[in-house]
């Protein structure tokens, strides 16, 4: 599987993109809101941890925590919740929220850096699908004993480990960004996800920093489709640049629309497709939807059709890759016809 | 090995590209000789597993080779028309992937690219990126990736095109070196390639088989028919538009038409001893009986 890896690296465009993604970062960093504290600012959030500490509410923030992970409903339905609402609205300031961990997944879901982290993947992934078609490697490959059948396992686990690490990349760098230019302290990352407005419904008693890791992961099943339709359009005799440009404008496009019109993707939207890149509704649950009467979280559903879309397309192309004429199409028509 | 063709056509739409394809062959260099457009490639990919025939089936040893699936591809060792490389893997880089995937992982593999890149005289450049690699070097890559896992079927599909003469030359006397035991089919336009190293040569023509002999055989059906007539240059260009099976050769500075006929051409014609590029231009050119000058 290493030369596998080794088709993704050295591209050109790989380090324009990256370059550029890098760039954006940065740029947002600069324009948008994250300041960085003070000294008194310092003294603000240090007064008002030690008046959290002193209070019942961490006690009750811990029982909730431990109860809750019975599941979602046993949370909504006891006192916990209530409790935990009086925290919410006890604390005038939580040191954990408005600095740090919020700032890092806003940054994460800002719409530009989201489309460009999509870029950046597909450009990366690109050259794994389409250099053997760019090469004329084809005959050479479905030849060999094991070739096509070996060869597709293989890109297809390179093609998901690169988007995990490439994802996970991407939440990393929020993260330092924000430690870089926003002074904000690592050990925020050990704070509970709760302690988030945006989360604070989260039934699992997840840190900060596992939640990011989890969130790499959703973001990159949210790619995998992207990826599939690379290895779809990779079967067709296109340069890697034509392969790139169409999967890009289509996943960014619809990306983009998103934020025109609430209509402008219905259908994958109700298929879930787009929910693994927006983290807000994770885990809230389907009002209508359950299984055996236990709530299904809207992250589930986000899963499951994701993986099922990417799936589909995976094995058409797959089908259309493995046919044996595939490599002679153009050359024998070519040749029959001198 | 017995390796036998069995009634095989292949159509696209109104062409036929190869019309009722029947041979039996067994170890030997087998070369497969016709212009462009004779169904050569068709047969080599269809042989290959590239290409569903239209009609027909192949056998190894009586067992149809499409059954037979990866036990096929394991005794077969292909070098396309055009091979295609990963530019930036290094030589030894691309042989342990395709060894890889004909079988031989690990350490086999390493072992099998360090002794075939020895035998094509890699082994120096073994570390280099094959972009950098001049036409005949790759080739070489291309006949050892080929030879991985010492094939019994070694197809050669004109492996020396755009190849220099001399590099032609140490391509042709390596494979005439490495295939001793194998089949080799060697599909060519080019009559030099293989006049001196192939055992049977198959002249094909729009997609069907019209002679099969060896090289000395066919030469000898011409012995007698071919001369070497004095041309000045004005002329020449015109007889050759009206004779399809003359060349133009030079001897020492002066001009002589090489042409095919029944009859000395002309009173100051001399006999030569044929050739097998006699043999391709009498076979597909048409002869043109009426006096050159």
């Amino acid at each position: 599987m290493r030369y596998e890896f080794r088709k993704l690296i050295f591209r050109r465009e790989v380090f324009v993109l990256a370059l550029i993604f890098l760039g954006v970062l940065v740029f947002l960093c600069v324009q948008s809101d994250f300041r960085a504290p003070d000294s008194a600012w310092d003294e603000i959030c240090y007064q008002e941890f030690t008046a959290f500490q002193e209070t019942e509410l961490p006690a009750l923030v811990q029982s909730f925590k431990e109860n809750s992970e019975t599941g979602s409903t046993a949370y909504i339905r006891t006192d916990y919740q209530k409790a935990f609402d009086c925290y919410n609205a006890k604390l005038s300031f939580r040191p954990y929220d408005t600095l740090a961990a919020r700032q890092v997944l806003s940054l994460l879901e800002f719409t530009p850096a989201r489309v460009l982290f999509i870029l950046l993947v597909l450009a990366f992934l690109c050259p794994l699908f389409t250099q053997e078609t760019e090469h004329q490697m084809i005959p050479l490959l479905m030849t060999a004993r094991h070739g096509a059948r070996r060869l597709f396992r293989r890109k297809m686990l390179t093609a998901f480990l690169s988007v995990l690490v490439l994802s996970f990349l991407y939440t990393i760098t929020g993260a330092l960004s924000l430690w870089l230019y926003a002074k904000l302290p690592l050990s925020a990352l050990a704070a509970p996800v709760r302690s988030l407005i945006n989360l604070h419904y989260c039934p699992f008693a997840l840190s900060i920093g596992g939640y990011l890791l989890f969130l790499s992961f959703c973001r990159a099943l949210a790619v995998l489709p992207a990826v599939a339709l690379i290895f779809l359009l990779s079967v067709f005799p296109l340069h890697h640049l034509a392969v790139l440009g169409i999967t890009s404008a289509a996943s960014g496009s619809l990306i983009a629309l998103s934020g025109v019109s609430e209509y402008a993707h219905w259908v994958f939207k109700q298929l879930g497709l787009f929910e693994l890149l927006t983290t807000e509704q994770y885990f809230t649950t389907y009002e209508t939807v359950n299984v055996l009467g236990v709530p299904v979280f809207r992250i589930t559903l986000a899963i499951l059709f994701t993986v099922l879309f990417a799936a589909t397309i995976i094995a058409y192309a797959a089908a259309l890759a493995l046919r044996p004429e595939r490599s002679t199409s153009l050359e024998t028509r070519v040749s029959s016809s001198q | 090995m017995k390796l036998e063709f069995h009634h095989l056509s292949k159509n696209y739409g109104e062409t036929k590209a190869l019309v009722d394809f029947d041979a039996s062959l067994s170890q030997g260099i087998y070369a497969l000789l016709g212009p462009n457009g004779a169904g050569k490639s068709t047969l080599i990919n269809i042989l290959a597993g590239l290409l569903p025939p239209s009609e027909g089936h192949i056998t190894v040893d009586g067992e149809d080779t499409l059954s037979m699936g990866p036990r096929f591809r394991a005794m077969l060792g292909y070098l396309p028309q055009s091979v295609g490389f990963y530019p930036d893997f290094t030589a030894r880089a691309f042989m342990h992937y395709l060894a890889d995937l004909k079988g031989f992982p690990g350490k086999s593999g390493a072992a099998i690219t360090e002794k075939l890149l020895s035998e094509v005289n890699l082994t120096d450049s073994a570390d280099c990126k094959i972009k950098t690699f001049s036409g005949g070097m790759k080739q070489r890559l291309g006949l050892a990736q080929a030879l991985i896992g010492d094939p019994q079927l070694l197809i050669l599909d004109e492996p020396t095109t755009g190849l220099d003469p001399q590099e032609r030359v140490r391509f042709r006397n390596l494979v005439g070196r490495l295939s001793s035991h194998m089949t080799v089919i060697y599909c060519t336009h080019i009559v030099s390639d293989i006049e001196s190293i192939a055992d049977d040569v198959l002249l094909l023509s729009k997609g069907t088989l019209i002679a099969r002999n060896n090289p000395g055989t066919l030469t000898e059906q011409l012995i007698g028919k071919v001369w070497e007539v004095p041309v000045s240059p004005e002329k020449a260009d015109i007889l050759l538009a009206n004779h399809s099976t003359a060349a133009v050769v030079n001897h020492d500075g002066s001009l002589w038409l090489r042409h095919i006929s029944d009859a000395p051409p002309q009173a100051s014609a001399i006999a030569c001893e044929p050739n097998l590029e006699d043999v391709y231009m009498n076979t597909f050119g048409e002869r043109n009986e009426t006096a050159l000058l």
